[in-house]
């Protein structure tokens, strides 16, 4: 399986968001902050960092997590752990 | 006791109490009500990733396998954790947190850090050197002590 491009990651991101906020995932903007403007809780951004491990097979340390200002900041750090040797896993959760 | 003696016994239980407690409290409040501290503990002990057998947990916690197993049985009726058999061996079973316990286990470890980050923050490379110094003795003396108890306990 090949490595997402930084658009495919954006977009599984926001999907993501979009559930644990309740909202459209039109309205998710990757300059959004998670907390501030989106309005993410520590247990929302928690639950978004369990889902994306499992996604792409990789751990993320809660002080990584705590770093991702933006929904941009957040596929950033997903595209830089997968190519420091993360390998997705196949299919989908 | 001295005073000095007093002060520094009390200080002692007085944090070992408090941080049960406001952990206590923090679960109640939040939206892992249903776990108690010590399950919490079990959490911790089971571990974020991979999945571990009964026995390596149980050593990992510092219980029996049977203890064990009464608090796998309760977590995993609270959707906290899983079991699941080795793919190699199927005899063996192996423990893993469920999402909602790797949630629950993150939330926990804030607490963790706010903790500690609050504990070191004011203190400079030679403060930080002597806290961990210190408890690292109170550490040492309170597992000797523990040790001597169950020697005496077999």
């Amino acid at each position: 399986m090949s490595q997402p491009n930084r658009s495919e990651v954006l977009q599984e991101i926001v999907s993501t968001i979009a559930k644990l906020a309740g909202v459209p995932a039109e309205s998710i903007d990757e300059g959004h902050r998670l907390m501030k403007d989106v309005r993410l809780d520590s247990l929302a951004i928690y639950e978004l960092v369990v889902d994306l491990e499992e996604r792409y097979g990789m751990q993320i340390s809660n002080e990584d997590a705590e770093r991702l200002e933006t929904v941009g900041d957040a596929a950033d750090y997903i595209l830089r752990r997968l190519a420091e040797g993360g390998t997705p896993p196949d299919g989908s959760r | 006791m001295n005073e000095l003696e007093s002060h520094v016994n009390d200080l002692l239980l007085e944090i070992f109490e408090n941080i049960l407690v406001t952990e206590q409290k923090a679960l109640r409040r939040g939206s892992f009500s249903d776990l108690s501290i010590a399950e919490m503990h079990t959490l911790e002990g089971i571990g974020l990733y991979d999945a571990h057998t009964m026995s390596e947990t149980a050593a990992r916690l510092a219980i029996t396998t049977g203890t064990l197993t009464v608090a796998v049985d309760k977590l995993v009726r609270k959707g906290y954790v899983e079991r699941l058999r080795d793919e190699a061996d199927r005899r063996v079973v192996r423990v893993r947190l469920t999402r909602k316990g790797k949630i629950a286990y993150r939330l926990h470890m804030k607490y963790h850090t706010l903790l500690v980050e609050r504990l070191l923050l004011p203190l400079d490379a030679t403060g930080r050197r002597t806290l961990v110094e210190t408890l690292e003795t109170i550490d040492a003396f309170v597992r000797e002590q523990s040790r001597r108890y169950n020697l005496t306990e077999e």
